[in-house]
C-alpha cells in the first residue's frame, strides 16, 4: 500500500494493535463506555466517539499506520508511531484536483462522496483500508493532482514541553553575553542555504543584501514553495523577534541561496554557484558565514572560495566560516571536513552529544564526528522563524522543532558575530581560538574529541572572551604608544603600574 | 577506466552510475526534444530546474538516449555515497603568478579539443567542444597534471539529501 506527497513516495504498513478494533457507524450514537481497555488507540477512540465530524469519516479506525517515505525523506516527513504520536488509517480518501471524470471512475469502483471541501477537496469514502489504498492507486494513475489516506492522528500538544523547547539559548548563555552587546549592525552574518524568507517579519529589518545563485530569482533569496531550511537558519542567528529571539538581534543579514529542491525530496548545488555565492558573501562584507549545508566529494572551487573569505574577508582580518558537520553519524562531510574551519556538531538539552541514541529520543539522526570537529551547539527542539504562512514547518511564522547540526550552526554563527562586535578588530583566526577556549566540556571530557570538538558553545564566555582580548589589545596598543613618547621625551615618570593593572584585571575577569 | 579529480591535491576517485544518465535541459530543448525532457520529469527526474535532470537509464529507450547523445545533451552521472554528481563540460582553471601562460600553452596537447569560454586574470574556463562531461574531467585532471594551477576543476553539479528539518 502507498500513496505519494510532495514528490515522495510513502509506503504504509498497518500495525496490530491491542484489544479489539473500535468501529463507529457514521451519523449512529456510539457510547464511549464502549470502547475498552487503555492506551493511546483508546484515547484516540473516544475522540473519535465525541466528534460528529469524525464519527462520520472514520467508519473503522484502524490499527496504527507505519508510514515509510521510499525516497530520501525529510525527517519531518516521516511519521513516528509512538505512543505520543501515530496515524491512524480510515476508511476515507482525500481528493484535489480531481476532474468529474475521475470521481465518476472512483465512484464505479465503490467509493463514496462523504464531503466536497473548499478549493477542490474531495472526501471519499471506501469499504476499508485496502479499499482505500486500491482508491489512492487508482486516482494516482489518473494523474489527479493529489490524491491520500485520511489519517487521523494523534500528536504531541504543541505546548506539551514548552521548557524543553526554549533551552536553547539558556543553555548557551545568550543573555549574559547580551550584557556586554546583542551585536553590531555593521557585522554582517551571511546565511548560505536554500534561501531566506527575507520579508519575514523577525527578519527583513536585519536583510542588508540578498542574491540566488542556483535559480532565476537574480536580486531576491526568497526560497520555493515550502523551502524552509534557510528561514530556520537564518532566525537563530538574527532573528529580531522578542519571544523567538535569535543570538545576534541587532547584527545583519546576508542571504545567499544556493541549494534548491531537486523534485524528488533532495537538494541540488552547482559547485560554481556555491563558490561565487561564498567569494559574493565576503566582497559584500560579510564577518561571519553560516553553511547548514553539505555533501558529496570535495572541490576545489569551494575549498578556495571558503579559505579566500578566511583570509580576505572582513579587510583581511578575515570571515568566521562556520559550517555544519552533517546529520549521519559518520564521518563529517564536506565542506565541514575542511581543516581550519569552525565546523559544529550538535547538543540537547542535557549537553549530551546528538546521536541516535542520545536521551532526546530524536532516534533519526546523529552528529557526525571527526577530527574537525571545533564545538557543539544546541541542535534539537530548536525554537526558530519559519517561512512566513501555512507553508513551511508548521502553520504561522515560526517553529519549536528545528534540528540538526543545520541548527547548531547559527548558534555559532551568532556567538562569532557577537564576539565581533565586541571587539571589531578580532581576527577570524582568534575568533575561532577564543570558541574553542570558552566552550564548556561536556561531561567526562577533559581536552578534545572527535566526538565533542572543545566541547559545547557557551556564547557568554565566548564574547567575554573576546571583549578581554579587545581590552589587551588597547592597552597593549596603549604601552606601545606610550612607550615610544618615553622613549623621545626620556621615560621620567613610573609607567609601570598600569602592566600591573592590566593582570589584576585579568585576574578579576570572569573564568570559565 | 575509473575516473578521478583532483581536489586538494589529490585523487578523489568517480564510480560512474549505470542505472541513471542526466540530461542537458537547455541543450535538448534546443534541439526539439522537449518531449524526452517531459518524459525525464514524468519519471522521477531529480533536476537542477531548467539545466540538468537525472533521470533513471531505464526510463528512456535506446532511441531517445541515441537522440540526445546526437545532441550533445547526455551528461554521466557519477555516486559518491549518496550524493549524486554530474559533471558540465566546463573546466574552471583558477592560477597563481606565472600559471595562466603556461595553462595556455598546454591546451593544444590537451586530451580533447576544447574552447575558452572565459578569460580573466585569475581563471579561464574552458569547455570540451564535444560538450561531453566526461571530457571535461580529461582536460581538467590534463591541467592539473601539466601546469598544477591552484585548481583546475571542473563544474559538478550535485544533488544530495536534504538535512533534516523540523522534527
Amino acid at each position: 500500500m502507498f500513496y505519494v506527497a510532495g514528490g515522495i513516495r510513502y509506503e504504509v504498513e498497518i500495525q496490530d494493535q491491542e484489544g479489539p478494533t473500535p468501529r463507529f457507524a457514521a451519523g449512529a450514537t456510539l457510547a464511549v463506555q464502549r470502547i475498552r481497555g487503555a492506551g493511546v488507540s483508546d484515547a484516540v477512540a473516544k475522540a473519535v466517539a465525541s466528534s460528529k465530524a469524525l464519527r462520520s469519516r472514520v467508519g473503522a479506525l484502524s490499527p496504527v499506520a507505519i508510514i515509510k517515505p521510499v525516497k530520501a525523506p525529510r525527517a519531518a516527513a516521516a511519521l513516528p508511531t509512538t505512543r505520543a504520536s501515530a496515524a491512524y488509517l480510515t476508511q476515507t480518501l482525500i481528493v484535489e484536483g480531481a476532474r468529474s471524470a475521475d470521481l465518476a471512475v472512483a465512484q464505479e469502483e465503490g467509493a463514496l462522496i462523504v464531503e466536497e471541501g473548499l478549493d477542490g477537496k474531495v472526501l471519499l469514502g471506501a469499504d476499508s483500508a485496502q479499499h482505500v489504498f486500491a482508491l489512492v492507486e487508482l486516482l494516482t494513475a489518473r494523474g489527479v493532482g493529489a490524491v491520500a489516506p485520511n489519517f487521523v492522528r494523534r500528536m504531541v500538544r504543541p505546548q506539551a514541553a514548552p521548557i524543553q523547547r526554549a533551552w536553547a539559548l539558556a543553555k548557551i548563555r545568550v543573555a549574559q553575553a547580551w550584557k556586554i552587546t546583542r551585536g553590531a549592525a555593521d557585522v554582517r552574518i551571511a546565511i548560505l542555504d536554500e534561501g531566506v524568507d527575507t520579508g519575514h517579519v523577525a527578519l527583513k529589518d536585519a536583510v542588508v543584501a540578498e542574491r540566488d545563485f542556483i535559480g532565476d530569482n537574480g536580486a531576491s533569496a526568497m526560497p520555493d514553495g515550502d523551502d524552509a531550511h534557510g528561514t530556520a537558519c537564518a532566525g537563530i542567528a538574527v532573528s529580531r523577534d522578542d519571544v523567538y529571539r535569535g543570538v545576534a538581534p541587532r547584527c545583519s543579514l546576508i542571504a545567499a541561496r544556493i541549494g534548491i529542491g531537486d523534485g524528488a525530496g533532495g537538494w541540488v548545488f552547482d559547485d560554481f554557484s556555491t563558490a561565487e555565492a561564498v567569494d559574493w558573501s565576503w566582497r559584500e562584507g560579510a564577518a561571519v558565514l553560516s553553511n547548514s549545508w553539505g555533501g558529496g566529494p570535495p572541490s576545489d572551487l569551494i575549498s578556495r572560495a571558503l579559505g579566500r573569505a578566511r583570509t580576505q574577508g572582513r579587510h583581511g582580518l578575515g570571515a568566521v566560516v562556520v559550517i555544519a558537520a552533517g546529520n549521519d553519524q559518520a564521518p563529517i562531510d564536506f565542506p565541514g571536513s575542511l581543516a581550519g574551519y569552525v565546523t559544529i556538531g550538535a547538543s540537547n538539552s542535557r549537553d549530551e552529544r546528538k546521536t541516535r541514541t542520545s536521551s532526546d529520543g530524536e532516534r533519526w539522526w546523529g552528529s557526525n564526528y571527526g577530527p574537525t570537529l571545533h564545538v557543539v551547539a544546541p541542535g534539537v527542539f530548536i525554537r526558530t522563524t519559519d517561512i512566513s504562512g501555512a507553508r513551511g514547518y508548521e502553520v504561522g511564522h515560526y517553529t519549536d522543532a528545528f534540528n540538526g547540526t543545520s541548527a547548531a550552526t547559527p548558534h555559532v554563527a551568532g556567538a562569532a558575530a557577537l564576539m565581533i562586535s565586541a571587539n571589531p578588530s578580532i581576527t577570524a583566526s582568534a575568533v575561532r581560538d577564543l570558541l574553542a577556549k570558552s566552550a564548556k566540556r561536556l561531561a567526562g571530557q577533559t581536552g578534545w574529541t572527535q566526538e565533542l570538538g572543545w566541547g559545547r558553545l557557551d556564547v557568554a564566555a565566548a564574547v567575554q572572551a573576546a571583549a578581554r582580548a579587545k581590552r589587551r589589545g588597547t592597552r597593549k596598543n596603549a604601552r606601545k604608544k606610550r612607550g615610544k613618547n618615553a622613549t623621545q621625551t626620556k621615560r621620567t615618570s613610573g609607567r609601570r603600574a598600569p602592566r600591573a593593572r592590566v593582570r589584576e584585571s585579568a585576574r578579576k575577569s570572569p573564568r570559565r | 577506466m575509473k575516473r578521478y579529480y583532483y581536489a586538494g591535491g589529490a585523487r578523489v576517485p568517480l564510480d560512474r552510475d549505470r542505472d541513471r544518465i542526466a540530461i542537458d535541459i537547455s541543450r535538448a530543448r534546443d534541439a526539439g526534444l522537449d518531449n524526452l525532457v517531459a518524459v525525464a520529469a514524468s519519471a522521477g527526474a531529480r533536476t537542477l530546474a531548467g539545466k540538468v535532470a537525472v533521470v533513471p537509464r531505464k526510463a528512456l529507450g535506446r532511441d531517445a538516449l541515441g537522440k540526445l547523445r546526437d545532441e550533445k545533451a547526455l551528461l554521466p552521472v557519477y555516486r559518491h555515497g549518496t550524493t549524486l554528481l554530474v559533471p558540465l563540460p566546463e573546466v574552471r582553471v583558477e592560477f597563481e603568478a606565472g600559471q595562466r601562460e603556461k595553462t595556455l600553452a598546454a591546451l593544444p596537447s590537451a586530451p580533447h579539443d576544447v574552447e575558452i569560454t572565459d578569460d580573466v586574470n585569475d581563471h579561464v574556463v574552458l569547455r570540451p567542444c564535444s560538450g561531453d562531461g566526461d571530457e571535461a574531467i580529461d582536460v581538467a585532471n590534463f591541467v592539473f597534471e601539466k601546469v598544477h594551477p591552484a585548481a583546475a576543476a571542473v563544474r559538478f553539479v550535485r544533488f544530495v539529501p536534504r538535512p533534516l528539518e523540523a522534527g
